[in-house]
């Protein structure tokens, strides 16, 4: 993939920090983290649990406000510019109101993503068979085992054609069916140029699908780059990540 | 689960079933014979702090106070003093969150005056529903009756008759009968003027019209005696000794006729000047 | 504009579908067939009394649905993260309150229909023997008047309870404080009445104060309570309930307006 330098990146984190406060303890999420993430690259973000990776995607998506540092999607600002229509967001659990139906709820993503009617069906067609929904469509979320549930967090990150997908931990909780669909609508969206972030503990998956990827360990990025950077001697990346989080570890006397 | 445990279980059920009902059974006879299944739960809050325990429900507050008091009255047990102090507490407490409701000043009419012997309380009650309710006669001429009956206050009873009478629906009767205690307590002149007034009510048949025009000739009667016997006093210093006297004397033309055909003339009394038209008590 | 309808459509949709609702209406229609029984036990005026278990029966349906229906759900919005799938998309904090109030509010308005419905049915079923037993100038128009500002006063508690659960973290501590607003709100005219008239509180201004200023924060719902005037069809001035709408909503706004500004500064952790 050619990557045109001078090209606004689809994400971008300038020097991005965090502290949160529990009564008069403080602990710090995210330590000056800057990061790019390219148009129509795949961007694999990882860390151990506890490392910051949901709040840096929570400080993407506006949903908490950084303390120090700016947020760009496609050029906007977040937390100043109106920027969700670029984007489609998978969260980590996906909860919806139960009592409406497959059919319901990705109506009401379209049509909160300012889709009108008749575009809203024909992308539910096609989104719904896409996922192995279109049985279950009709049916009250609340009947949606946890698999399809993920499945349709996802249809409605795919409802409205954005430009750029933020999917936290899209394969948990999925069996290896799930996850292989999942996995081939990931690289589908690359091949239709769309840009994929996200965050995963799967590093097989994240070997097999992106181009660059990120190591986030206690707040702090540790790598950013391609795969095969930190992968030394015919090592797996696992190998090679293990060692990574150890020795930040290590130095910082853990 | 194991068939033993089973087993266990099922005992345990009937064991226990068994003593429930006993028990039940034996609760039942001795609340009984304590006497507290009917006992009266009113608390003594004033009828400002029971608003705010009602909250948006006051009307139902009042429904069941009222309730809960005619209930402990029509239930056959011996009601001291103090129960009755609650009762009408009770009657308070309803009139405060509502005072239009009907069931309440009929049933404080019914009880308080007679079996309570709470005369006062029942009229400064029922005054509270009077004021409330002024297209309703009822309390006001309950609050006549008890004025005049228990209270033998006549003036106010007058009034209060005389008042009520207006009432549109109201049946003559009441300005009848607030004329004749209008006599007793002095307020003659105003009975006179109010009948007078009812006359010109279109609405009238024939009979009405009749009781009310002969009861306005009766006190003008009396009126008239009255003030005659007054100047006689005045001269010769004592009461004539019969009404004979005030035409004797020139005070008087003749005898002012008494509507009523049971009697002949009007009752005087020579000892203290009243002058009556009907058979004194 | 679309975004708020949207929102309160998927909200009332959800709600309505919510099997605690029915509780809520088949607990109003038994009371309603006992509103004939209780209405029995009264020998004079039962209109009255039918009227105000109707009418307090549509009241206590509606507070139950707010205490434990309403904000139970815009709690679980905030706690189980479904609001990540709303706010990551184009909507703004603010039309996502907006819409939650409305979807909610129209519940209560469903609510206010249906069971309001089977009071004016029970009341005309309790009463239908004989004339005597409903109040002189009892009329249709005012009941319905009645069961109107009732309503509105279920809606300003909404607006409250939505208040607080944007302020809390626990639906219960919003819960809590939600039925100490409503017992505030519900006696707040007559306990400032008893202290500025009683000598015993003469001695203490500062009493006095905190109660004015407590009347002053906190809604006086006893002013939309009808109940009376309904059952008896009292005189009703016409002036005094514009007034009365007017305060509703602008309380009802006011309290809008804050959550919205609370919410936008509140983290969604």
């Amino acid at each position: 993939m050619f990557f045109h330098p001078q090209a606004m990146p689809a994400i971008d984190f300038d020097n991005i920090s965090k502290t949160f406060r529990h009564g008069i303890r403080r602990q710090s999420a995210l330590t000056a983290i800057s990061l790019s993430i390219q148009r129509g690259e795949i961007f694999g973000f990882l860390g151990p649990n506890g490392a910051g990776k949901s709040t840096a995607i929570k400080i993407l998506l506006n949903f908490i406000r950084p303390d120090r540092g700016t947020v760009r999607v496609q050029g906007l600002v977040v937390g100043k510019d109106r920027f969700q229509h670029h984007i489609g967001y998978l969260p980590e659990t996906p909860c919806f109101y139960e009592n409406l139906s497959g059919l319901e709820t990705l109506w009401f993503a379209g049509k909160a993503s300012g889709m009108d009617g008749h575009r809203i069906k024909e992308n539910t067609h096609q989104v719904l068979s896409r996922l192995d929904l279109k049985a279950a469509g009709a049916w009250p979320v609340r009947t949606y085992s946890k698999g399809m549930k993920q499945r349709l967090g996802l249809a409605m990150a795919l409802i409205h054609d954005p430009r750029i997908y933020i999917l936290d931990e899209p394969m948990s909780g999925l069996d290896p069916l799930g996850r292989r669909l999942i996995t081939d609508v990931i690289l589908d969206l690359r091949k239709q140029g769309k840009t994929v972030f996200f965050s995963s503990h799967i590093l097989s998956d994240v070997e097999r699908l992106c181009d660059r990827i990120g190591i986030l360990d206690k707040g702090e990025l540790l790598f950013s780059g391609a795969a095969a950077e930190i992968v030394q001697d015919g090592s797996s990346l696992e190998d090679a990540f293990v060692r990574l989080i150890e020795e930040h570890e290590k130095a910082h006397g853990v | 689960m194991t068939r033993k445990g089973t087993a266990v279980l099922l005992f345990s059920l009937g064991l226990l079933l068994f003593s429930f009902s006993t028990s039940h059974l034996a609760l039942k006879e001795r609340r009984k014979e304590l006497g507290v299944s009917y006992s009266l739960h009113i608390d003594s809050f004033s009828a400002g702090l029971v608003k705010t325990f009602a909250g948006e429900f006051k009307g139902l507050l009042a429904d069941y106070l009222v309730l809960e008091a005619g209930a402990f009255i029509g239930s056959n047990q011996d009601i001291s003093h103090n129960q009755w102090e609650k009762i009408a507490l009770a009657f308070e407490q309803s009139l405060g969150l509502d005072p239009y409701f009907q069931q309440t000043y009929l049933q404080v009419q019914g009880d308080l005056p007679w079996w309570a012997k709470m005369p006062e309380k029942t009229v400064s009650l029922l005054d509270i529903s009077r004021r409330h309710r002024p297209w309703d006669w009822y309390p006001g001429y309950y609050m006549g009756f008890d004025y005049y009956y228990f209270l033998k206050d006549y003036a106010t009873a007058s009034d209060l008759f005389l008042d009520t009478a207006k009432i549109k629906g109201a049946p003559v009767l009441l300005a009848v009968l607030g004329g004749r205690l209008a006599l007793k307590g002095g307020r003659t002149e105003a009975a006179i003027v109010l009948l007078q007034s009812m006359l010109e009510d279109p609405e009238l048949d024939e009979v009405e019209k009749k009781e009310i025009t002969e009861r306005m000739v009766a006190l003008r009667g009396v009126l008239l005696l009255e003030n005659a016997i007054k100047e006689y006093k005045h001269h010769r210093g004592t009461y004539p000794p019969s009404l004979e006297t005030l035409v004797d004397e020139g005070l008087l033309e003749k005898l002012p006729e008494n509507p009523y055909p049971y009697v002949d003339g009007y009752f005087y009394n020579h000892e203290n000047g009243h002058v009556s038209f009907d058979r004194p008590e | 504009m679309s975004k708020i309808f949207l929102i309160a459509w998927i909200t009332f949709k959800d709600s309505i579908r919510n099997k605690a609702l029915y509780g809520i209406f088949f607990f109003g229609l038994v009371l309603f067939a006992a509103n004939i029984i209780v209405t029995g036990m009264f020998s004079w005026e039962m209109g009255k009394v039918a009227v105000d278990v109707g009418l307090s029966v549509v009241s206590i349906a509606g507070l139950v649905t707010i205490f434990f229906l309403s904000i139970n759900l815009v709690s679980n919005d905030l706690d189980k993260k479904t609001i990540y799938l709303i706010l990551s998309r184009p909507v703004s904090k603010f039309q996502y309150i907006l819409g939650k109030y409305t979807g909610l509010g129209l519940i209560i308005l469903l609510s206010s229909s249906v069971l309001g419905a089977c009071a004016a049915l029970s009341v005309k079923v309790a009463t239908c023997n004989v004339k005597a037993y409903i109040p002189l100038h009892f009329s249709w128009p005012t009941f319905f008047l009645g069961l109107t500002f009732l309503t509105l006063s279920l809606l300003v508690v909404l607006a409250i309870a939505l208040l607080w659960v944007s302020m809390t973290t626990h639906p219960f501590t919003a819960v809590l404080l939600s039925l100490f607003s409503y017992f505030i709100g519900q006696n707040v005219e007559n306990v400032k009445n008893i202290i500025t008239t009683s000598k015993m509180f003469a001695e203490n201004p500062m009493l006095i104060r905190v109660t004015e200023c407590v009347s002053w924060v906190f809604p006086n719902l006893a002013a939309f309570d009808l109940k009376t005037t309904a059952a008896y069809g009292l005189a009703v001035d016409a002036a005094y309930l514009m007034w009365v709408a007017a305060y509703g909503l602008s309380y009802i706004g006011v309290c809008l307006i804050m959550t919205v500004l609370i919410f936008q500064r509140r983290e969604l952790a």
